[in-house]
């Protein structure tokens, strides 16, 4: 697999305008690169802009300055419309929340984004199945949210990340509302991704045990990359 | 998505009723005053065009009063004068009054039947009684149907028992199909009117003077009041018009109380449903993908509540054709009309629901994943 850049953000700043005259910066001039088949951990304690940073990479906030590339194309001034499109297609989200649509079943869930894309619900369906059963949720696909437990929820979610193939899964604290063991499960996943399926997967968090699996490190603080550590004994395949 | 939107709905219940709830009622109140409107206003021009557009109808002005009678009665005698008058070729006089409320009572004798349509009229079973019977009774088919009535059978009027034995089926003429006939003597015997009609027909020798006679009738009998047919039915189509305005207005007035019903309905919904709406458009639904969700909900809601606002029409409909309308089918629901209102509603809906749909689709996905 060639390198190439799949993100690439410039000079990123982020402000917030609280009331008449007061600004919050939340980023300020954030440079960050990321190869295809990386395995990076963006890390800093609540408040350091990794979730606002997290926001911009996925898509789901514009910066206030600079610029934002995803495979090559500029994101930071499309419409919502065509950002609708960057986050089915080339993305895929895991949130600390799970963020599953409770009304409907794993499986439906998991379809979601597919049938977002104009897909036919059978086809959908099908697909969805698949990735359950590789997230070993075989027999909980009829279940609901409420029916399921923390780390099976977030199974779903991993699935649904995957369901439109994309090269990018972001994480954001998927470990966070998970007991130690479901937290660990989730972890193996997210790698087992990185290793044998070459996604590219960015995850934020303040869990140290997480961030160490990664195969760089980024430090955020008050809205700036303090440091990067690349992890050194790990032998990059490809 | 289609499927995505009968979810949504089905696993809120109660919420999916309440916004369906003012469509059904605005469908409903929109079919059976429509029918009604439309039902009256057949029945008051078919039983005018039966007497035919050539006729000046007289009738005594109804006094006010306490006990005053619906159809005033008069001395029958007065006829003779009528026929006396210049440019007139005949006037008889006739019984015509209300069965049950609504059900047309006419007493004619043989000799007349020609001024009311009937005497060519075919019969679907048995046929005329003779003017000196004293307990015969013909009836129009719908009102036999209604009573289930058969020649042979009794049918009780004012307390005297009389027997069908002639049943009129007058084909598009449904004011003859549904009215009882009597023999002229019978029928004021009947009604204590011995030596009194209530109507006087008088057929004008030439079209042409039936104004000028209405006229001088008007003026040289202050007690009487004289239309030709073509008056009656201006009149007639004034009342049905009132009606039919009365029919709009209310239709209007529960249609914007559906519409407000939906809006508020759906847009507290959206707020309920705000980190849904969020999550799916965090992994990639446009504003459109969710408009159209909405819409689509809301087109299901309509179809949904438009067969439910016309069954329960037609049952209204049915309500008021065997209490009012003494069990004849008179207002009936018209294919056009049940469409109209079926499609009404559906626009309705969907119309009230863009502003919530529209809502729904500037959700912004941070803050629903930030919950």
């Amino acid at each position: 697999m060639a390198k190439r850049a799949v993100f690439k953000l410039e000079k990123i700043t982020k402000q917030y305008r609280m009331g008449e005259d007061v600004v919050t910066n939340a980023l300020c001039g954030i440079d960050i690169e990321i190869e295809n088949g990386e395995y990076v951990a963006i890390i800093g304690p609540s408040g350091s802009g990794k979730s606002t940073l997290m926001h911009i990479m996925g898509c789901l906030d514009s910066p206030t300055k600079g610029r934002v590339f995803i495979e090559g194309i500029d994101v930071s001034k499309m419409k919502d419309n065509e950002l609708a499109v960057v986050r089915r297609e080339k993305l895929g989200f895991v949130f600390q929340a799970y963020n599953l649509v409770n009304t409907l079943t794993a499986v439906e869930n998991v379809a979601l984004p597919m049938r977002f894309a104009g897909v036919g619900r059978g086809e959908a369906v099908r697909r969805a199945r698949e990735l359950l059963k590789k997230v070993g949720l075989t027999d909980r696909m009829g279940h609901k949210p409420n029916q399921l437990s923390g780390g099976q929820q977030q199974r779903v979610a991993i699935a649904r990340s995957l369901i439109n193939d994309p090269d990018i899964i972001l994480a954001d604290e998927p470990t966070g509302n998970l007991d130690t063991k479901s937290g660990q499960e989730i972890v193996e996943l997210l790698e087992s991704l990185n290793r044998k399926m070459g996604k590219t997967i960015v995850v934020v968090t303040h869990h140290l045990g997480l961030a160490q699996r990664a195969d760089r490190r980024i430090y955020i603080k008050d809205g700036k990359v303090e440091r990067e550590e690349r992890k050194a004994s790990r032998k990059r395949r490809r | 998505m289609l499927d995505l939107s009968a979810k949504e709905l089905t696993e809120h219940k109660l919420r999916t009723f309440l916004t369906s709830l003012g469509i059904v009622i605005a469908i409903a109140a929109i079919v059976s005053l429509g029918s009604i409107s439309a039902g009256m206003d057949a029945m008051v021009k078919d039983t005018l065009r039966q007497m035919g557009a050539d006729k000046i109808i007289v009738t005594k002005k109804i006094t006010a009063g306490l006990g005053a009678p619906m159809i005033p009665a008069f001395d029958e005698d007065i006829v003779d004068d009528f026929k006396a008058m210049n440019g007139v070729d005949d006037a008889v006089p006739i019984i015509r009054t209300n069965y049950l409320g609504s059900v047309p009572l006419i007493g004619i004798e043989e000799k007349d039947r020609g001024f009311m349509q009937m005497a060519d009229v075919d019969f679907k079973e048995g046929g005329w009684f003779f003017d000196d019977d004293t307990d015969s009774v013909v009836v129009g088919k719908d009102f036999a149907e209604a009573r289930n009535l058969n020649v042979g059978d009794e049918l009780k009027i004012e307390n005297r028992k009389l027997t069908v034995v002639g049943i009129i089926d007058a084909g598009e003429m449904r004011g003859l199909n549904m009215m009882i006939a009597l023999p002229y003597r019978l029928a004021q015997d009947l009604l204590d009117m011995e030596g009194k009609a209530t109507v006087v027909l008088i057929k004008p020798g030439d079209i042409t003077q039936a104004d000028a006679i209405k006229e001088q009738i008007r003026d040289e009998y202050e007690d009487y009041d004289a239309m030709t047919t073509e008056d009656m039915l201006a009149r007639a189509g004034n009342i049905v018009g009132t009606i039919g305005l009365i029919t709009i207005g209310i239709g209007v007035i529960t249609s914007l109380v559906a519409a407000v019903g939906i809006i508020i309905t759906m847009i507290s919904s959206i707020a309920e449903r705000k980190r849904q709406l969020g999550i799916m458009k965090a992994v990639g639904a446009s504003t459109h993908v969710i408009m159209m969700q909405i819409l689509q909900e809301s087109l299901i809601m309509s179809i949904v509540s438009g067969i439910a606002g016309l069954l329960i029409g037609y049952m209204l409909v049915g309500v008021v054709n065997n209490t009012l309308l003494a069990g004849m089918q008179i207002a009936a629901v018209t294919p056009a009309l049940a469409a109209g209102a079926f499609l009404y509603g559906i626009m309705l809906s969907i119309v009230s629901a863009l502003y919530p749909a529209w809502k729904a689709s500037r959700t912004d996905p941070i803050e629903a994943i930030r919950s």
